[in-house]
């Protein structure tokens, strides 16, 4: 029966274990005589299984019966976990999520041929079963499974029919009879392992419920609106007390406003906290990132985590995934040094790759580090050189850090060969892009012969950030406070020319000036006196922003101008404001991008 | 009648009640484990039947079943444990440990049907 | 605000209309003015119809894009449809102007329209409804999915709301 009316819940199931999945396998490769991690294995494979059975999706449902019979022979201890075994084990899991990524988008199984895989899982099978025979013969409870490992159908898994049932009953009942014979002995240690099992998942799955992201973005839309009404109240209200600051009434109504702003505040905050997820959603996937990437560069790589349960917002969590994926292919690429080298060089031969999160104020560093041969700062400076980025003059005259930096500019790759894992054209730019969109920020710190360390910067949560307000003319737009360094006044007379581009001198550099009125086409005539020049950074790139007056600092609700308008050149979003207006907030790094062709 | 579905999987559990649902029984209670079951069970004397799944975190079913059985309030509620047809060996210790029935993956709606109406027989006389 | 009063009860009478006419299919539109033409929106493409708040200009986007306004919490892009259509005659007063708040299929899609006039609820038969020719001059023909004919003989230009929403 495939039942449409539950396939949501099916695939929201099913992802949620191929997600743990892909970690517990990675993980059971140096446990591999963990048995509560193999039944928690058992029964990921064993639910994907049935529910796929019930749906109708019978490729699923047929890898995953492998999957099944196979970890079933693994858990009852009879056979070892084999790096082989994994390997087929960890394909298989690779087509399933194949087959979920294109039921997800049409509902329908995709019309592949898997009986390459289900070949490969069939054959570790009898592999394992032929050893597990050869273990067994001293068991005692000895049960026919003929019917494991025949009954593979492709075209489903269906209900038995009435005499199969029937036949398959009596044989229960009469092996039920003869267990009850052989009951007089009975062992103990049974109950033993059920016992550590209750102590192991209890952590897991407590009190939760499943809510459509929709719904939270509708309340969170709902208390921006509370928010605002409670600003209008609260004005309306210290109006009503200079007016009348006598009267009993007016007072008591100051402290009730005073409650309620107060729980507005709060209840902003918790809604905020409901969108939060821990970033070990994203972490979870690389014990098994890092594997298949040492294994293809014959590299030994040791994975360390922490920090996985620091929270941020979900929607941020969807995009930090892709940079990330591709700074650990970095690392394991560029960074970490083969076996035989480390040794030679007195390290471990396991290279070591960190993934480590936390929180810093409003923000969650992410870092992947490795204990590598670390970023030679000279051949980058030569690259640079080559490349064009930077001129040899330059080049002497940078710092270490800054030329190290320079990797995040576009074009910029210094693998000296192109490998199938991180030459794939794209470089660190994009890396730093993702994570300005995110309004976050990149560095990279480097010893030569010890390592490196990638250090991101992303703000908690998109949808709430610091901005500064400016005004030009009668528009107000929003800086993200993240990119600002700093603010000065500014008069005509302070912006000379150089090469047909507006500059100014601050502090012995030169800054680049662009105005905000002349790139947004604000209508009116430009100011001449006591302007306001923001400088921006953004990556390794400043420049001044010009606009005609600094309103002040604001935290401001990000809402995206919607599909109609789609993305528009050098604007982030937009922000309503306490008085209901709609505000623009600029996006620095599109500004940058808008200039490029004039630099 | 009220029935209580335990099964980790909330698709196999939807699935479950729907066709519980779809043959008449309307009064489903669910529960994702076995330690879930049995705080339910408190709350909800008046079950008069149990569904459940025996691969399960936290407790599995063949553990629930045990202290089901063991409960002097509670070990007279019929159980019929949601198996697969290669796991006999599940099927003889589910019988040992006292479930009423047993019924094999995946199933009809008339089969479940079948297996309770025979259930509840067996519990009259 | 009385138009919002007047708008629900005509959405209310609507039902009731449904009930007795089933012989011919009737289309329901709010029509409006751009200039001096008679155009129409089907209702249920409707999701509100309000006086012109606070807009706000959306640097580097078409001119006929106003800009954004704020509904409720959510981010509206309002187009002029005159400059859209290239309609450049004013008939009526700046006071009469409103903004018909149109929704796509996926609630997402919002965009506000600006326009002279809103007139009233015109219902038509299938019979009085006919594909554009030829000789229809003005707009962009894309944009205009029905003719209809109104009871008191004038032509009324039904768009298509899924062209303007995008």
């Amino acid at each position: 029966m495939a039942e449409l009316e539950f396939f949501d819940d099916f695939i929201t199931e099913v992802t949620e274990i191929l997600e743990s999945l892909d970690q517990d396998l990675v993980e059971l490769e140096s446990r591999a005589d963990d048995l509560d991690l193999l039944n928690k294995i058992f029964r990921a494979a064993h639910t994907i299984k049935g529910t796929s059975s019930f749906m109708g999706f019978t490729r699923m449902m047929t890898i995953t019966h492998k999957m099944e019979d196979i970890l079933n022979i693994l858990r009852s201890g009879k056979a070892k976990v084999t790096p082989g075994v994994m390997d087929v084990i960890l394909e298989a899991v690779d087509v399933v999520k194949s087959i979920v990524d294109h039921l997800k988008e049409t509902q329908e199984e995709p019309d592949i041929d898997i009986s390459g895989i289900v070949g490969k899982l069939e054959k570790v099978y009898q592999e394992l079963r032929i050893g597990e025979d050869m273990a067994s013969s001293a068991s005692e409870l000895k049960i026919e499974e003929k019917t494991q490992g025949e009954d593979i159908v492709i075209g489903g898994e269906k209900p038995l029919s009435r005499e199969e049932l029937e036949a398959f009953e009596r044989e229960i009942e009469e092996l039920f009879k003869a267990e009850l014979e052989k009951e007089k002995v009975k062992t103990v240690s049974e109950k033993d392992k059920d016992e550590a099992k209750k102590q192991d998942d209890k952590k897991a799955k407590e009190n939760t419920i499943r809510v459509d992201i929709s719904r939270l973005d509708n309340l969170m839309n709902l208390v921006g609106e509370l928010v605002l009404g409670r600003n209008r109240l609260l004005r309306i209200v210290q109006q009503l007390y200079q007016k009348y600051d006598q009267d009993e009434l007016v007072q008591q109504l100051v402290e009730t406003m005073d409650q309620v702003d107060f729980i507005t505040t709060d209840l902003q905050f918790a809604v905020m906290k409901t969108r939060m997820v821990p970033i070990g959603r994203v972490f979870s996937r690389f014990p098994r990132v890092v594997r298949d990437v040492a294994r293809e560069l014959r590299k030994e790589v040791r994975l360390v985590i922490e920090g996985e349960d620091t929270e941020l917002d979900r929607s941020i969590v969807d995009e930090i995934n892709d940079p990330l994926v591709h700074l650990v292919r970095n690392a394991i690429d560029h960074g970490i040094e083969y076996p035989e080298e480390r040794e030679i060089l007195g390290k471990l031969r396991e290279g070591l790759l960190r993934l480590k999160a936390y929180h810093e104020g409003n923000h969650i560093v992410i870092v992947v580090e490795d204990d590598g041969r670390g970023i030679d700062v000279e051949k980058v400076k030569r690259k640079a050189i080559e490349r064009g980025i930077i001129s040899p003059e330059e080049a002497k005259r940078m710092t270490e850090n800054d030329a190290l930096n320079l990797i995040f500019l576009p074009g910029f790759s210094t693998a000296e060969k192109v490998s199938s894992v991180s030459g794939r054209g794209v470089g660190m730019d994009v890396v730093r892009v993702c994570v300005e969109k995110l309004n976050g920020t990149i560095e990279v710190r480097s010893e030569k012969g010890k390592g490196t360390q990638i250090i991101m910067k992303i703000p908690l949560t998109l949808a709430i950030i610091q901005s500064l307000l400016v005004q030009v003319d009668e528009e107000i737009y929003a800086i993200p406070l993240v990119s600002v360094v700093e603010a000065v006044r500014l008069n005509e007379e302070n912006i000379k020319t150089v090469e047909n581009k507006e500059v100014i001198v601050l502090r012995d550099t030169v800054l680049p000036l662009v105005r905000l009125r002349n790139i947004f086409d604000v209508p009116g005539e430009p100011k001449v006196k006591n302007m306001y020049v923001v400088v921006i950074a953004i990556g390794e790139k400043r420049f001044g922003l010009v606009v005609d007056r600094l309103i002040g600092q604001e935290e401001v609700v990000i809402k995206s101008l919607g599909p109609y308008l789609g993305s528009v050149e050098g604007i982030a979003g937009a922000t309503i404001m306490g008085d209901g207006r709609v505000t623009l907030i600029l996006d620095v790094a599109g500004i940058v991008n808008m200039l490029t062709y004039s630099y | 009648m009220k029935i209580l579905v335990v099964d980790d999987s909330p698709t196999m559990r939807r699935i479950i009640v729907n066709v519980l649902n779809r043959i008449g029984y309307k009064d489903v209670i669910e529960a994702e484990n076995g330690l879930d079951a049995l705080h339910k069970l408190k709350v909800n004397p008046d079950v008069s039947l149990i569904l459940t799944d025996w691969n399960m975190p936290e407790m599995d079913g063949l553990t629930f079943v045990e202290t089901v059985r063991s409960s002097p309030v509670f070990k007279s509620i019929p159980i019929i444990m949601v198996t697969t047809i290669g796991a006999k060996e599940e099927i003889i210790k589910a019988l040992k440990a006292g479930v009423n029935n047993y019924i094999v993956k995946p199933f009809t709606p008339d089969i479940l049907r079948e297996k309770i109406e025979k259930t509840l027989a067996q519990i009259k006389k | 605000m009385d138009f919002m009063d007047f708008y629900k009860t005509l959405r209310g009478n609507e039902k009731a209309q449904f009930k007795d006419i089933k012989q011919e299919k009737i289309y329901k539109f709010i029509s409006f003015m751009l200039g001096r033409e008679n155009y129409g929106i089907d209702m249920l493409n409707i999701k509100e119809i309000i006086e012109i708040p606070p807009i706000t200009r959306v640097p580097k986007v078409p001119s006929y894009v106003l800009g954004v306004i704020n509904l409720r919490g959510y981010i509206v892009p309002v187009v002029d449809l005159k400059k859209r259509f290239n309609i450049y005659e004013s008939m009526y007063d700046e006071s009469e102007k409103k903004i018909i708040v149109l929704e796509g299929e996926s609630k997402e899609k919002i965009v506000g329209i600006l326009v002279d006039r809103v007139n009233e609820v015109v219902s038509i038969e299938e019979s009085q409804v006919e594909l554009p020719s030829n000789l229809i001059a003005g707009i962009d023909r894309e944009f205009i999915s029905r003719i209809g004919k109104l009871p008191d003989g004038k032509i009324i230009i039904i768009l298509d709301t899924y062209r303007l929403i995008g």
